[in-house]
């Protein structure tokens, strides 16, 4: 694995094709765990999740900064298509196929139904239409559990737009989602 | 959204929130120029609450838990089920997950089938399972996906079966259609995996495309054999013999959802399964395989379940080197009717062998089109057993399937799960939807009366939740919700999606119709007259009063057209049948008018007909709705409907879609039957007719029962059958003798009332009385009735009267429980009753008039009590079973608990008078035996094409 990692710093795209899967399956690993309720539900512990499977792939000392903020955006994707793989196939399995409307209640937070989380990678894969820099910092922040300045650096801008960008994309998807 | 727009958007966005709030409105409209779409799009984002702070405030893996809603189960992967290890999940199918395992002992992987919980959970459904599974398992055959087993750990159970490598057809059609050769080897190894099942009496029930995998060396396998449940029940309780049918389970868990396009005909129809319904999905299956597209298809599924009963399907589609045998065989087997299809599919299996091996000779072409295509494609026509309306049997030439949509009337009769009777009693009680995919109906299933409804693309008709004690349904515009309202008058909603019941309104006359608008209204009637209220709650509205001067009693029957602009509804002036007329309502004006002098139970079909119910039969005539007026001749388009039995109104439904529902003539009617206590029963009357409330007289020579509104006595001995209400008025029900015999009291529209026995003289109201009570027992003296009463804040309550007038009514028990069906003891010292107060209908015994207590004397549910004339036993029922109780020591010494006398199927329906009488020696009970044709619903689809064809409308 971090012969793999090292490669791929060196440039080598394929390592980095090779290094997917593997991320991928730690990420499932990391994601069905949480899903079992092995671990708490703090948010904290959520993102040392995320860090861990770097720490675990990864000799740190190998690997720079940049590269670590690479490999976060990827498993940031990652987590994000696992978690809605899982969550349409819960849809389908509850509904039976049928076609259903989405609705976030008003108290609500944080979507806690498969449907939500559906309807979010819609409307987020809608937003990246026509604003894919706001629609990565969703993917960052809220699959990816990245914060702030983490973003910040892999999107390569301040962490004040991360802010504002932040806040716009959240309004958007949260209008998008009442409708 | 554009970028560039979208920048605009963003820039004016944070721009405006960089002022103060009341600034905002002034530079928006400066900021966008006019612009009125972009204004109102940026503040609208402006206007999000601020709680958006905490939206997606936590990282997606914080909730991950929470995606999985049952506690048991998120994915096992990397969990061990005995010797198994799981490994990956590779889909989730309707009857669990599925995973790619490793056998740690043998060292290969497999597939588990992992079963949902509530499956494990039910001992009868996991020993029946097994059966099946070890049926199953005895098949081995090498293009049958093999079952290993069985296994059982940490709580779950699971299925342990073949891994098969390799795409599905459905996957391999992706590509486009398979060249014949390859297509018949592949048609030719299902049909002889289908031939070793089905002379083990295994049918797959469920072969479709996505069954079928294809290995890597060609070998094809048919997975999920026999696992659709239910159908192998049969085969693992019977002698296994090849080829029974099997029925189809009744129960709700595991419904399938059935693909439309390889449904076989029957079984949209609900109709049991044998392997000729295999034989037709192998049929689509290879036809599909030989042309890239499937043998029935439609745009929606009313098209294509019309194009599975009616079409044929493109056979000059088929390539031009498929041998004439091949093309027979999938002629055959694509038969409507399993009557004419191919019975054995070894036949097809031996027909592809031959031609497998005889060299590539076919014709070029295909068959030569002419009359025998033209027939073919004329419908069988399969006509339910005592069904008729005449003008359904003319059949209109199929158009061609090339595209155009399906205008033919087709007919599907849909059969009632076991048990469930339809409630006939009040209209509506049954609806479509818009777009004819879903019908609702009220059932009654052991005296529990829900809902029930199926798509009808799906195998089952299921009861729906929260709906219990529903006495009339109603569906919304767009099929997502039914409406219904409830015993106790209350006025609900429930959506189909996730059975929500919300209750929307109260005092809402389920005997009297109701209507959902396109405006998300709901009209329905309150007290005789029409009342709106919006369908997501809040208060009501009236829009209709009585009018006096023109004699009106009763608005019913709301339907909404004009998109919610207008009312259609019947108006009763009279208490004699056919004092009715329809008018119509203009919300806006609030002025009404009258359409039709006569008729009842309006629907407004989009074709621009009017169809209506008048003396036993449906009519149509061409309607303007606009200038509201109706056009044309009047028509009678269907005769013998079923009728409500206490309501003049059809059993009928029809959609906008142009759907009509109906329960046939038959529906509905009983015999009057002797049962001994040992349950022995003997006839009582030959003529079917729809019994309800027998009474045996005191000296037990006379019979009255109550029949589609009227009393009729019946001289034991003499077995005469007369009319007693010689009034042509409806709603008369309830019959009680006086203890003396000469005369009987009952129920009307108006009240109650009394008439002689002996027939003679006029009905007589009772005063006091109101409409919607229900005489029940009349005490020793002559002179206290008890009856039942509807209140708003208290449901039923339990009041006597006095019939010389010397006191007026006053309650007995009145509590916020239903209370009903009061009987006086024989010494008039005591009364039963039945009362919900406990959360279940149980029977209950107090003295009369006081003090006020009481004794339950049911254990376990009763209702409908009757005591035995010698005082010494209380009879009641709990669902099918007769059980009595003795209390000859004493109401409040019970010797014994109630025992059962009998445990057999007899009409329930009204939920505490009695709906039976016991003889005068307490040795036979006079039940009512329904006949089978409330069994049935009949469901014409695209009927408006029949309408306009026989009502033309200019």
């Amino acid at each position: 694995m971090t012969r793999l990692l090292l490669a791929w710093r060196a440039g080598d795209e394929t390592a980095l094709a090779r290094l997917t899967p593997l991320v991928h399956r730690e990420l499932q690993r990391i994601a069905r765990g949480c899903m079992r309720g092995e671990r708490a539900r703090d948010s904290f512990q959520a993102t040392a999740l995320v860090h861990e499977a770097y720490l675990r792939l990864v000799d740190t000392q190998h690997v720079n900064w940049q590269n670590r903020a690479h490999f976060l955006a990827m498993a940031a994707r990652l987590m994000r298509r696992i978690l809605v793989d899982f969550a349409r196939a819960r849809r389908y399995q509850k509904r039976g196929g049928d076609a259903i409307q989405v609705s976030f209640a008003d108290a609500l937070s944080v979507p806690d139904k498969a449907e939500d989380l559906v309807a979010l990678d819609e409307a987020l894969s809608a937003l990246a239409g026509f604003d894919e820099r706001r629609s990565r910092v969703v993917e960052l922040r809220f699959f990816g559990g990245l914060s702030v300045e983490e973003t910040a650096a892999v999107l390569r801008i301040s962490p004040e737009t991360v802010m504002r960008d932040w806040k716009l994309a959240r309004t958007w998807l949260r209008r998008e989602l009442r409708r | 959204m554009t970028p560039e727009r979208w920048r605009q958007v963003s820039r004016i966005y944070h721009d405006a929130l960089a002022r103060g709030s009341g600034e905002r409105a002034a530079f928006l409209r400066e900021a966008c120029q006019g612009d009125e779409a972009l204004r109102r799009d940026v503040e609208s984002l402006i206007a999000q609450p601020a709680s958006v702070e905490n939206f997606l405030g936590q990282p997606a893996l914080a909730m991950a838990s929470t995606l999985v809603e049952d506690p048991a189960g998120p994915t096992l992967t990397g969990q061990t089920l005995g010797p198994y290890h799981l490994l990956e999940l590779l889909g989730i199918g309707g009857m669990g997950e599925v995973y790619r395992a490793r056998d740690t002992r043998l060292g290969r992987d497999v597939a588990i089938k992992v079963l949902p919980r509530l499956f494990s959970a039910d001992p009868d459904r996991l020993a029946r399972f097994e059966r099946e599974a070890r049926l199953l398992a005895s098949l081995n055959h090498p293009h049958i996906g093999a079952i290993y087993g069985v296994e059982e750990a940490a709580g779950l159970n699971a299925l342990v079966l073949e891994l098969v490598e390799g795409p599905t057809i459905a996957e391999r059609l992706r590509g486009g259609r398979l060249p014949v050769a390859e297509a018949m080897r592949m048609a030719c190894q299902i049909a002889e995996a289908l031939e070793a099942a089905h002379e083990r009496g295994v049918v797959h029930r469920d072969l479709k495309p996505q069954n079928v995998k294809v290995k890597p060396d060609g070998t094809v396998k048919v997975l999920d054999f026999g696992l659709a449940k239910g159908t192998m029940a049969a085969a693992a309780d019977g002698d296994g013999s090849p080829g029974s049918p099997a029925a189809i389970d009744g129960t709700r868990e595991g419904v399938i959802l059935g693909t439309a396009s390889y449904m076989s005909p029957e079984q949209s129809r609900g109709r049991a399964v044998d392997k000729r319904t295999d034989i037709w999905a192998f049929g689509c299956v290879f036809y599909e395989m030989l042309t890239g597209r499937a043998a029935f298809a439609g745009e929606t599924l009313s098209d294509t379940l019309a194009a599975v009963l009616k079409e044929e399907p493109d056979w000059p589609a088929l390539p031009a080197d498929t041998p004439p045998g091949v093309r027979s065989v999938l002629r055959r087997c694509l038969k409507k009717d399993p009557v004419d299809r191919l019975h054995d599919i070894a036949d097809a299996r031996i027909e592809l062998q031959e031609a497998i091996a005889e060299p590539a000779a076919a014709t070029p072409t295909g068959p030569p089109r002419g009359a025998a295509d033209r027939w073919a494609r004329v419908i069988p026509w399969v006509v339910a057993a005592g069904s008729v309306a005449a003008l359904l049997l003319v059949v209109p030439q199929a158009t061609r399937r090339s595209g155009s949509p399906v205008a033919s009337v087709t007919r599907l009769d849909l059969d009632l799960p076991a048990g469930v009777e339809l409630v006939t009693v009040y209209p509506p009680a049954m609806v479509l939807s818009a777009d004819g995919t879903r019908v609702a109906f009220v059932g009654v299933l052991r005296g529990l009366r829900q809902l029930y409804t199926r798509r009808l693309d799906q195998f089952e008709t299921v009861p729906i939740r929260g709906t219990e004690n529903a006495n009339a349904v109603f569906i919304s515009p767009d099929g997502r919700a039914l409406g219904f309202i409830t015993a106790d008058l209350a006025l609900k909603k429930v959506s189909l999606a996730d059975s929500l019941v919300t209750t929307i309104g109260h005092d809402a006359e389920f005997s009297a119709g109701a209507a959902w608008g396109p405006d998300d209204r709901i009209t329905f009637v309150r007290a005789g007259t029409l009342w709106q209220v919006p369908a997501s709650g809040g208060p009501a509205k009236q829009l209709t009063t009585l009018d006096s001067g023109k004699r009106e009693l009763l608005h019913l029957w709301p339907s909404v057209i004009a998109e919610g602009r207008v009312i259609l509804f019947a108006s009763i002036t009279g208490t004699s049948r056919g004092a009715s007329h329809i008018e119509a309502l203009s919300l806006a004006t609030g002025q009404r008018r009258v359409i039709l002098e006569s008729g009842t139970f309006p629907l407004y079909v989009s074709t621009g007909h009017l169809v209506f119910f008048h003396d036993g039969a449906l009519l149509g005539a061409p309607f303007d709705a606009d200038r509201l007026e109706v056009t044309g001749p009047v028509v009678r388009v269907l005769e013998n409907l079923a009728v409500g039995t206490t309501m003049d109104a059809p059993l009928a439904a029809l959609s906008n879609a142009g759907a009509l529902m109906y329960a046939p003539g038959d529906a509905g009617t009983t015999r009057l039957v002797w049962v001994s206590r040992q349950g022995v029963e003997q006839a009582i009357t030959e003529t079917p007719r729809r019994y309800q409330y027998p009474r045996l007289a005191p000296d037990g020579r006379r019979t009255v029962v109550a029949t589609a509104g009227d009393l009729w006595i019946q001289d034991n001995a003499r077995a005469t059958f007369t009319r007693l209400t010689s009034e042509q008025t409806v709603g008369n029900a309830f019959p009680v003798w006086t203890p003396d015999g000469s005369r009987v009291l009952f129920r009307t529209s108006n009240g109650m009332s009394w008439i002689s026995a002996d027939g003679s003289g006029q009905p007589n109201a009772i005063a006091g009385a109101v409409p919607g009570d229900i005489p029940c027992s009349v005490a020793p003296d002559g002179d206290t009735l008890a009856f039942m009463r509807q209140n708003a804040q208290t449901s039923r309550d339990v009041y006597v009267l006095s019939l010389t007038g010397r006191s007026g009514p006053r309650p007995v028990v009145n509590t916020s429980a239903y209370e009903g069906g009061p009987q006086f003891s024989p010494n008039g010292h005591w009364m039963a009753y039945a009362s919900d107060e406990s959360g279940q209908m149980q029977v209950y015994v107090r003295p009369f008039p006081g003090p006020d207590r009481r004794w339950q004397l049911s254990s376990q549910g009763g209702t409908q009590p009757l005591w035995n004339r010698n005082g010494s036993e209380i009879f009641y029922r709990m669902g099918n079973k007769m059980m009595v109780v003795d209390v000859s020591a004493g109401v409040d010494r019970l010797l014994s608990p109630p025992r059962q006398l009998f445990d057999q199927r007899y009409v329930f329906q009204n939920i505490s008078a009695a709906n039976y009488d016991v003889s005068p020696d307490g040795q036979r009970f006079v039940m009512i035996k329904d006949e089978a044709g409330s069994g049935r619903l009949n469901v014409v689809l695209n009927w408006t094409e029949e309408l306009k064809r026989l009502v033309p409308a200019r």
